[in-house]
Parts: C-alpha cells; structure tokens; sequence
C-alpha cells in the first residue's frame, strides 16, 4: 500500500470519485489541479495503489457523512434508534474495512446534518442518502484497482442498497 | 478470459442455479404477493444464468450444476428463510466476480450483488454490513 500521497492528488481525486450527496454534508474543498484522472490503459502499480488509497478515502469521508446522518436522526427521533442503530454500526463497520492501510483522515469531522422533525420524512432522507451512496460505491467500485479493494467496494455497495429496502419496508410505520 | 475470471463467472453460474433450484422448492409454499416476489425472482435469476453462460466459451462452458444440500421448506417462513439465505450467498459470489472482472463486466456484477442483497432482505433476512461474508 502506497505509503503518502500528496494531499492535491487525494483531494482532486476524492472529487472525481466521490458522488458524495450534497445534502447530507459538505465535500472537501476542491483543487482542481492538473492530476489526470488514472488511467486504465496500463497504469503503473503505484498510481494504482495511489488511486486505490484516494477511493478509499473517499469512501470512508462518505460513510463518516452517512454515520453522521444516522446519528443526528436518532438525537432528534429516539424512537428510530433501534431500527436505525444497527444500519449505523453497519456503515462504522464499512469505514474502518475502508481506512484499513491508508492514513487516518485528518479533516473536519462532517457538518451536523439538519433532520426533518417529522419521522417518516426523515426516514424517507436516509433512504435516500443509502440509495446516493450505494450508487457512488457501484461508481467507485469500477475505478478500483487491487482486487480486495473491488470486492470491498462492491459488498459496500450491495449492504447499503439493502438498507435502503430494509427501510423502505419498516420505515413506513415509524 | 482469464482463468480467475471464468472460475468466478462459473462460481456465479454455480450459485445461480442453486438459487433457481431453492426459488423452485419454496414456491410452493409461498401464496399471494409472495408468490409473485418469488417467482419474479425465479425468472430473474433464471435470466442471470442465461447472460453469464453466453459470456463463456462453448469449450469452457460448465455442466448443469446439481445435487443442492437443500432442506425442502415445508411452510412459508421456511421458505422465506431459504431464500434470504440463498441471496445474501449469491451477493458475496457476485462480489467476486466483481473482482475478477472490470468495466461494464465488473458493474453488471455490482449491480447483481446489490440486487441479490436487496432481495436477501426482501426475504426477512437482516441487512448485512458485507453481505454474504
């Protein structure tokens, strides 16, 4: 595993590679800097390794707004805390299996996301956030390189489009 | 093809059709809605066989899979159960695949996790952080 990588390659890759949700946080602050995106025509070993430990950084900044998310809506509904406290550990489960070999993240930790103060509405913003983020993992899933990187991404994928069923289907008596 | 990739796109061929098989005991005992969610999934994953084994060579194609170690449920919570089981399975296969394949290859077996994972649930099964691991 890539050791240390310029922070301008993390940032501009993170915003290639993240679809982070818009609305449940802010993204990190952009450098469009001249780093091509990595290519799949040959890349070297470290440029893979390089751009395997960005996704993964901005996957685990993604899973940090979703854990955020979930924990702002059982402060404001704790009625919802326990079908919502185990899909959160869940996502904390996703972050460390993405944070494993890279440095930990050094950035400000998200934005208190705001929470409808109806429940089934903020039920339904979860769903959606799950539905966000599964789709960015599929995309992140096909930018990885190393194998084990690949499977993690794509169980990451599958786990957090079968929250959004599992809310769909007991969200609606919350 | 690589050999990783025909063994993991023979893996999702294999776990295929022990889905169709288990979707073909538990249909019985599933009436009503749960009849037609099951049988959506029967046709789906009989679907899923028929686009992976076009994308192996007739020489490398495996044989018809069988001898499933399946206890034949006898009511509709077994069924169901068989069923969440036999998905959150097929999800990690899936996610191999993945690993062994790039592109539209790869995404198409992203997709497939994801659904087999919703589909686990569907079942009663519980959500799973890595579903199938």
């Amino acid at each position: 595993m890539q050791a240390r990588m310029p922070r301008r390659t993390l940032l501009g890759f993170a915003v290639v590679a993240a679809v982070v949700p818009a609305s449940i946080g802010c993204t990190p602050d952009a450098d469009p800097g001249p780093d091509p995106a990595p290519t799949t025509d040959g890349p070297t070993d470290d440029s893979t390794a390089s751009a395997d430990a960005a996704l993964r950084a901005a996957a685990a900044a993604a899973e940090n707004e979703l854990i955020a998310l979930y924990e702002a809506t059982i402060t404001a509904h704790t009625g919802l805390a326990a079908s919502l406290a185990p899909l959160a550990e869940q996502h904390r489960e996703h972050r460390a299996a993405l944070e494993a070999g890279i440095a930990p993240a050094t950035g400000n930790p998200p934005n208190v996301p705001i929470v409808s103060a109806d429940p089934s509405a903020a039920v339904a913003e979860i769903i959606a956030a799950e539905r966000r983020a599964a789709d960015a993992r599929t995309v992140d899933c096909e930018q990885a390189g190393a194998e084990d990187l690949t499977r993690l991404l794509a169980l990451i994928a599958a786990s957090e489009a079968s929250h959004s069923e599992a809310l769909s289907a007991t969200g609606a008596s919350s | 093809m690589s050999d990783a990739t025909l063994d993991a796109l023979i893996a999702a061929i294999d776990g295929e059709s022990a889905a169709v098989y288990a979707y073909g005991v538990a249909i019985p005992r599933l009436s009503g809605s749960l009849g037609d969610l099951a049988r959506g999934g029967l046709a789906a994953h009989r679907l899923r066989i028929v686009s992976l084994r076009q994308r192996i060579p007739v020489a490398d194609q495996p044989a018809s899979a069988g001898g499933f170690d399946v206890d034949t449920p006898t009511d509709a919570t077994q069924a169901a159960s068989l069923l969440a089981g036999v998905e959150v399975r097929l999800a990690a296969v899936y996610a191999d695949l993945a690993a062994a394949t790039t592109g539209l290859e790869r995404r198409d077996a992203v997709l497939s996790a994801r659904e087999c994972a919703v589909r686990s649930v569907a079942w009663g099964g519980e959500p799973q952080a890595f579903p199938g691991r």
